[in-house]
């Protein structure tokens, strides 16, 4: 029971580790979103 | 004395007369020949603006529009666009802190001083590049039009420098691409950046289109219409200069939806049926989203980039979102259903995808990779892809596809079985049966496979590369290197490689992000947005389609994608 417990913990950590790549991604994609809207590069004006 | 006093002014008002009449009357008469005005303070991106004046009689008429927004390469956003026009200026004669207007244009009745017409060749890439015959208007070298420039009859373009940077900026694709953005076409190819523009029904070349030139020399005067660039900055402010003498100025207005990065009048919903079109695509054949999402921006959105950055720098990291929105769907199945995915192996190709696309890619694609070449090289990576559909519509191919779709099968059976008897979770743990770096021998579910853990990880170093050099996912080198080489099954490739191209997304993004490289909100929103719609009908429309007949599309639109790319096709 211990075991299976304890594999089941395994399993669970790594839907974590997805569940935080995904995040991550989205932060970054929202940081790009956000930068995009605001930035107006221009040169010499 | 006072006589001789009265004798001597009585002599100096004529001579003074005679100096004040040279000084005051010749550049008076000189100037006051020259007048314009404009048809509108204000003109809609796109719209015709006319100019309508007087010059002296007898003269050629010269009017110079030019943009009083200006671009300094030394202060050129992008910093390998930067180091590219410093290296490119010692070359072609200008200095990184020359200026010139970013966009400008001279309207003339008779544009020999300025140049020549020639043929131009075009279309065709690498090895057969020119393909095709055009025609282009070349302008000429300094010395030839410095006596007019320093007249100002060039407007703000008044010296060798800048005329330099000019001419580069109108004629050679990278400055196009990088400052004036204004494409010229011949069918479906921009040539160059038009400049130098004279009447149309007296000239008839496409460059001229839209512009009108009626000069009476008896009289001196004019009357000009010129279509203003579609794709202009909105509210950019431009100096009317006749015959080197600045008459007006006017503004060309915001006219439709404005992309801040992408740099074009867009309606953003095109990008979410593209995304549509591409997401659903991607949930029925499984690849090549990154790759057809590109190809959606190179031909359809012609994302172009802000001033100062090329517009394939602005084109990659726009595109890196769709491939982390589409698998994600999928994945959740792969994962959270059915615990099939091998996460070490997962990890040896993350972080050499890492160091791909985060590190080593983007200096190497920023600097590399400028829209010219991009378009050629992007022809090669959906070749490879062509031919790997065409391979699976052969009758082995077919055999291979079927065989594959019943390992899989079975696979989720047992999974269905184990998950009954409630041993599902201990059967999908990866268990190490021999360690190695080299090579690793796992068992997953009742099987023992072998995996090579470094090669992998450089694997995933080219991958990530070639990810971030295209702004793709690299999805369809994953899998056949799992499967071809490491001898894998599908079943365990294809999420892993789902994985692994959300990792080239989030690293691939970052490492533009950080060196300056930002994608436009609106393609990238409207990306994700519509590559989730197309995932979700992808599954609902999947029965409808038979696998063949979505093969046969696909392969037949990739076809058509290289011939585009390699500039074979150019009409369509």
């Amino acid at each position: 029971m211990a075991e299976e417990e304890k594999e089941k913990r395994e399993m669970e950590a790594l839907d974590y580790g997805m569940i935080i790549l995904m995040i991550i991604g989205t932060i970054i994609i929202a940081i790009g979103f956000i930068k995009g809207l605001v930035w107006q590069p221009w040169t010499g004006m | 004395m006072k006589e001789k006093a009265v004798c001597v002014s009585k002599l100096a008002v004529p001579w003074i007369a005679t100096l004040l009449a040279l000084l005051l009357f010749f550049p008076v008469a000189g100037s006051a020949a020259v007048t314009g005005s404009v048809s509108a303070k204000s003109v809609p991106a796109g719209d015709t603006l006319k100019i309508t004046g007087t010059i002296e009689p007898g003269q050629d008429l010269f009017i110079t529009l030019a943009s009083q927004r200006i671009f300094v390469p030394k202060e050129c956003v992008g910093s390998k666009e930067r180091g590219i026009f410093i290296k490119e200026g010692k070359k072609r004669g200008f200095n990184s802190d020359t200026k010139v207007p970013y966009l400008a244009y001279i309207i003339t009745n008779n544009s020999k001083p300025l140049g020549k017409v020639d043929v131009k060749r075009y279309g065709g890439a690498f090895f057969f590049s020119g393909l095709y015959k055009t025609k282009m208007f070349y302008l000429a070298k300094w010395d030839k039009v410095s006596a007019l420039a320093r007249k100002g009859y060039l407007g703000p373009i008044d010296t060798k420098e800048e005329y330099n940077l000019y001419k580069f900026n109108h004629e050679k694709k990278f400055g196009l691409f990088t400052v004036t953005k204004e494409r010229t076409m011949k069918g479906k190819m921009p040539i160059f950046s038009r400049d130098v523009l004279t009447d149309y029904s007296k000239e008839p070349y496409y460059w001229n289109k839209g512009t009108k030139v009626s000069l009476d020399k008896a009289t001196g005067k004019y009357e000009v219409s010129f279509k203003t660039f579609r794709h202009t900055y909105p509210n950019t402010p431009f100096d009317v200069y006749v015959n080197g003498k600045k008459v007006a100025t006017y503004t060309v207005a915001k006219n439709g939806f404005w992309l801040p990065l992408g740099y074009r009048y867009l309606n953003p919903v095109i990008v979410i049926i593209g995304g549509i079109i591409v997401g659903w695509f991607f949930s029925l054949v499984g690849l090549g989203g990154g790759m057809l999402m590109a190809a959606y921006q190179v031909l359809f959105l012609k994302t172009s980039g802000p001033v100062g950055i090329n517009a394939a720098n602005t084109l990659k990291p726009s595109n890196l979102p769709i491939v982390f929105f589409s698998p994600i769907a999928a994945l959740r199945n792969y994962w959270w259903k059915e615990k099939r995915l091998v996460l070490p192996l997962a990890l040896a190709f993350g972080i050499g995808i890492f160091i791909g696309a985060f590190i080593i890619g983007p200096p190497i694609s920023a600097k590399y990779l400028p829209m010219a070449k991009y378009k050629a090289w992007l022809g090669i990576v959906v070749l490879v892809m062509a031919i790997r559909l065409t391979y699976e519509m052969t009758p082995r191919g077919l055999r291979a596809s079927k065989s594959r779709r019943e390992v899989v099968k079975k696979y989720q059976e047992e999974y269905k079985k184990a998950k009954a008897e409630g041993v599902a979770l201990k059967m999908s743990k990866v268990e190490t049966v021999k360690p190695g770096w080299w090579t690793l021998d796992f068992k997953f579910f009742g099987s023992t496979f072998r995996s090579y853990p470094i090669l992998f990880g450089l694997v995933g170093v080219l991958i990530g590369i070639v990810a971030v050099s295209f702004g793709i996912g690299g999805g369809f080198i994953l899998v056949p290197t799992m499967t071809m080489f490491a001898g894998l099954p599908m079943y365990l490739a294809v999420p892993v490689s789902l994985v692994g191209t959300m990792f080239s997304c989030v690293s691939g993004l970052s490492g533009f992000m950080v060196r300056g490289y930002w994608p436009d909100p609106w393609i990238m929103l409207g990306i994700c947005v519509g590559a989730y719609i197309g995932g979700f009908l992808g599954g609902r429309t999947q029965r409808f389609l038979s696998e063949k007949v979505l093969k046969v599309i696909a392969t037949a639109t990739l076809y058509f994608l290289i011939l585009r790319f390699l500039k074979i096709e150019i009409w369509i």
